[in-house]
């Protein structure tokens, strides 16, 4: 046992405080008036002395509840025998993807025997293997086999190495053991790709240990900057594949056109799945020497073709919204694939050839239109919705608050009240208002909006432009693998002179060029965070190439996306009535050929930061501890016992005296 | 009467020494014949059941008051033979147990001997001392030495140490007919001098009786836990664990009970623990027992 606040031990001396009170009180005895001491003198004179202790009941139980208070508040906790050994030893194994490099990972293991063998008899250590994040293959422990066992689970994944994520385990762990310097022993190939960010200075109380494994490789290729378009011939998939050796790097950018559903070309390989995505695996042509980055995956949606369909209702905002879209064809970007129709298709199917569907709203909603709007922006199209001066606002909210209205991009709009608007700031980053220069924006403010609605948007939705009064103006709301904005006004005469606008084309222009972006990226990097936009308790069944199946929360696949998407490859996800495919590829550093010099290493792992002083990393040492154990608790527990016990015994032995008395 | 009625703590309630005499004594001699003293009964003989013929003068009126019951006086002989009351007054009398201190106790029983005395047509006297005489009041009979006496015991104050051998001896020394002496002491004394004292007393042909009163308190130390013993007649204090010495010391105490048992039954004087609590009827019979024992070596 040991304690976490020792110095509160000093508090036993008090436990000499009750025996100093009962020799108090028996100099204190009671006078008693007697006929004659003639017969007590005669009495042996030792026993005339009370030596024995009057009431040792007492004595004991007010010792043994103050030990126990005492023993209590210097907060104990049990440690095993292996525990009372101070230190533990952290084992850091880099299970990042370029230590499957030939013969790596066998060295690291190696090397990991070694030190667990060499262990002290009774020393506790734990191995930790770390990549984009952290896992502990074995707690702190002296058993050997143990450690010997998990050295044989570790197995490199397709992560990028982050030292510092390692450190940070190591930290949290050390706060539930005594304070002190850790031996932190790092078995990595310590690439030099990005260490400097991967391995800042540590706490001083840290001792790390370098064992670097493994040797550079000669030659290396691999794939980056991917990209995917839609030509006339089909859909284009690029990539430049880099090949890094010793006498420097070069570059060859790759390009495959998928013309079929399925096929194979050169280092490629392809497939449509049945939700539409198409899934490939691109390899690298140059021979290299280390294999585990030689093939790229990818999981994307066909990019739609730029084509627009307009909803004329036959009044002027339709000729206004023409001749921009005409003009922004004109610009290349939808140029000959502008179509336009009286009344909206009321099913989905009948708009997914459509990058973008503009439209006007007026009076009440209709529903169906709205669903089907919904739907078609679900599947990657993009809506956008000018709100007319006839606008029905109490029905479009009312709309807006249901479920059958979601997908509008705003909780409510609401009238601004009578007097004009002009639009104010803009959000600059965003793809439809990138193509907005200073001038252009200033052309903007000068229209003048006598008939605008001040838009509350999603909470999830953003906000692209604001009236000069700081109420939304443009706003945005993702809807699946689309989006929908809404602007707060239509661009007919009686409401604005938007439509006769130098700047609005250009406006138009950005939105429909804004459409045809690929939101999802066609591939990830191991450890990147999963969105899937569905509720946290939501079960995902994630199959790996191989067939594996497992089945997490949305939650953990958010929070910890390394323990299910850790190696390279595509993973299919199943999930509330949905399907979805996703590639993951390991950072491009982890490619990189070159390892850290000696030196280099040397100056990097003895930079420490400064430390934070004893008091707060002693605090989150008790806090952590006592969360480990409640031992205090039980020796709080029985004083208090012993108190009422002593309590009960005394007004006992009180009641008697004063019936002897009597 | 029961024994109920002669116990201190209700004589204590009664207050006035002459009514605690009367109750103890009348009470005493009406429960006499049902009592373990019944053989004592022939002392009052001259008291008998009234008959058919028997002269109304004859008639006990005051037994008749207590008892509803008629007794008539055989007779009323009046033996002159002095009976002289020792009463140690010293401060560890002033030992109170609980409601009756030892001197009350003393006081009662003092009374009831008196009053019984003289109601037999003896003649009463009365001595109390510490290491003085501090009242002496000669032996003398009838209804008004009985109530000098009597109002002594009333003033009686217990105080200073005692001395108990050359008291007796210098009293002893001045009785001029033989009588009877009555020693009431817890005799915390030098216990060889007051045998001494007490057999020369009896080499002077005078009946002795010694009452050594003792309450249970002292003689069994029932206090329990440590205190501070004060001695009440020398204030000298002692720390002890009552517990711890209370086997050797009422071994003590027995062993000093056991000499005074030998040695007066030895020189001839009669011996009676009195316990502050036993009723007074005890130490009634032991007078009686003495007193006709007295009148018997008389006739002789």
């Amino acid at each position: 046992m040991s304690f976490l606040s020792p110095l509160t031990l000093i508090g036993l001396s008090l436990v000499a405080l009750p025996l100093l009170i009962h020799l108090l009180v028996r100099r204190r005895a009671r006078r008693l008036d007697f006929p004659s001491l003639a017969f007590l003198r005669e009495t042996p004179s030792f026993k005339l002395y009370p030596r024995r202790i009057r009431q040792p009941l007492l004595l004991a139980l007010r010792a043994a509840a103050l030990i126990l208070l005492i023993l209590g508040l210097a907060r104990p906790f049990l440690t095993s025998n292996a525990q009372r050994n101070p230190q533990v030893r952290f084992l850091l194994l880099d299970a990042s993807l370029s230590m499957r490099t030939h013969g790596r990972a066998e060295a690291a293991r190696e090397q990991a025997r070694a030190i667990i063998n060499k262990l002290r008899d009774g020393e506790r250590a734990s191995l930790i293997s770390f990549s984009s994040t952290a896992a502990v293959l074995v707690e702190a422990s002296s058993d050997r086999g143990k450690l010997l066992e998990a050295v044989e689970r570790y197995e490199p994944g397709g992560g990028a190495a982050d030292y510092n994520a390692a450190l940070a385990e190591v930290r949290a762990r050390r706060t539930i053991e005594p304070p002190g310097v850790s031996d932190v022993d790092i078995i990595s190939d310590f690439q030099t790709a990005g260490i400097e960010k991967r391995l800042g200075p540590h706490d001083a109380a840290l001792r790390l240990r370098a064992y670097p494994v493994g040797q550079s490789v000669e030659r290396n290729a691999y794939l980056i900057n991917e990209s995917v378009s839609k030509s006339a011939n089909g859909i284009e998939l690029s990539a430049t594949e880099m090949v890094s050796e010793s006498a420097g790097r070069g570059a060859a950018v790759r390009a495959w056109t998928m013309d079929a559903n399925e096929g194979s070309g050169p280092a490629l390989e392809w497939r449509t799945e049945s939700n539409g995505q198409i899934t490939a695996r691109a390899g690298v042509l140059e021979p290299d020497e280390f294999d585990a980055d030689d093939e790229r995956f990818f999981a994307f949606h066909a990019p739609r073709e730029t084509r627009v369909l307009l909803i004329e209702d036959g009044k002027d905002a339709s000729l206004y919204l023409r001749a921009a879209l005409e003009v922004a064809g004109d610009e290349g970007a939808a140029r000959g694939a502008l179509d336009r129709q009286r009344e909206l298709p009321e099913r989905a199917e009948d708009l997914a050839q459509y990058s973008l569907v503009v439209l006007t709203l007026h009076g009440t909603p209709k529903t169906n239109e709205v669903a089907a709007l919904t739907e078609y922006a679900r599947e990657g199209g993009t809506v956008w919705m000018c709100l007319g001066g006839d606008l029905d606002t109490e029905s479009w909210n009312l709309l807006a608050r249901d479920e059958a209205g979601r997908g509008l991009p705003f909780e409510s709009v609401s009238r601004s009240s009578g007097k004009a608007l002009s639009f104010g700031s803009a959000d600059a980053g965003a793809p439809q208002m990138r193509a907005l220069d200073e001038s252009a924006m200033n052309t903007l403010r000068a229209v003048q909006v006598t008939a605008g609605y001040a838009i509350a948007p999603r909470a999830y939705g953003l906000t692209l432009a604001r009236w000069n009064d700081e109420n939304p103006a443009l706003v945005s709301l993702r809807v699946g693998e689309g989006e929908i904005l809404a602007i707060g006004t239509s661009v007919e005469r009686a409401s604005n002179d938007l439509g006769s606008s130098p700047v609005f084309p250009l406006l138009a222009s950005a939105i429909v060029r804004a459409s045809n972006i690929t939101r999802e990226p066609i591939s990830r990097s191991i450890g990147e965070a999963v969105r899937l936009d569905t509720k946290p308790e939501t079960n995902v069944k994630i199959t790996n190439m191989a067939g594996r199946v497992v089945e997490p929360k949305a939650r953990e696949l958010a929070s910890r996306p390394m323990d299910y998407f850790n190696v390279p490859g595509i993973y299919r996800l199943e999930f509330a009535g949905n399907q979805k495919f996703l590639a993951f590829n390991p950072p491009a550093e982890e490619s990189e050929r070159a390892l850290l010099s000696e030196e280099s290493l040397n100056r990097l792992l003895s930079s420490e930061k400064p430390t934070q002083g004893w008091t707060a990393s002693e605090g989150n040492r008790l806090d952590a501890t006592e969360r480990e154990g409640f031992v205090w608790r039980y020796f709080l527990g029985a004083a208090f016992l012993l108190l009422i016990a002593e309590l009960f015994v005394a007004t006992r032995r009180r009641t008697l005296a004063q019936q002897e008395g009597e | 009467m029961s024994e109920r009625l002669l116990s201190p703590a209700v004589l204590a309630a009664i207050g006035r020494l002459d009514l605690v005499a009367r109750t103890v004594v009348e009470g005493f001699l009406i429960g006499l014949h049902k009592s373990p003293y019944h053989g004592l009964s022939q002392e009052f003989a001259e008291h008998r059941p009234y008959i058919a013929g028997d002269e109304m003068r004859r008639i006990d009126w005051r037994v008749y008051a207590r008892t509803d019951r008629l007794y008539v006086k055989e007779s009323e002989e009046e033996t002159n033979a002095p009976v002289r009351l020792l009463l140690d007054a010293s401060a560890s009398l002033q030992f109170t147990p609980r409601d009756v201190s030892k001197l009350d106790y003393a006081r009662y029983l003092a009374a009831a001997l008196a009053y019984l005395a003289t109601r037999q047509g003896d003649r009463v006297g009365l001595v109390s001392f510490n290491e003085e005489v501090q009242t002496l009041i000669p032996a003398r009979g009838g209804e008004r030495h009985l109530q000098l006496i009597l109002v002594a015991l009333e003033q009686l104050e217990a105080r200073g140490r005692t001395s108990i051998g050359p008291v007796l001896l210098r009293q002893a020394a001045q009785w001029k007919r033989r009588g009877l002496a009555i020693l009431v002491s817890d005799l915390y004394d030098r216990p060889q001098e007051i045998v001494d004292a007490v057999t020369r007393v009896r080499r002077a042909r005078h009946d002795v009786i010694v009452f050594h009163l003792l309450d249970r308190a002292e003689m069994f130390l029932e206090k329990r836990g440590t205190y501070e013993f004060r001695d009440l007649e020398t204030n000298e204090t002692l720390l002890a664990d009552a517990d711890r010495v209370r086997r050797e010391y009422t071994e003590r105490v027995e062993e000093l009970r056991s000499f005074f048992r030998h040695e007066f039954e030895r020189t001839g004087a009669d011996y009676a623990v009195l316990d502050s609590h036993d009723p007074l009827d005890k130490a009634l019979a032991v007078y009686l027992r003495r007193r006709r024992a007295g009148k018997a070596k008389g006739k002789k």
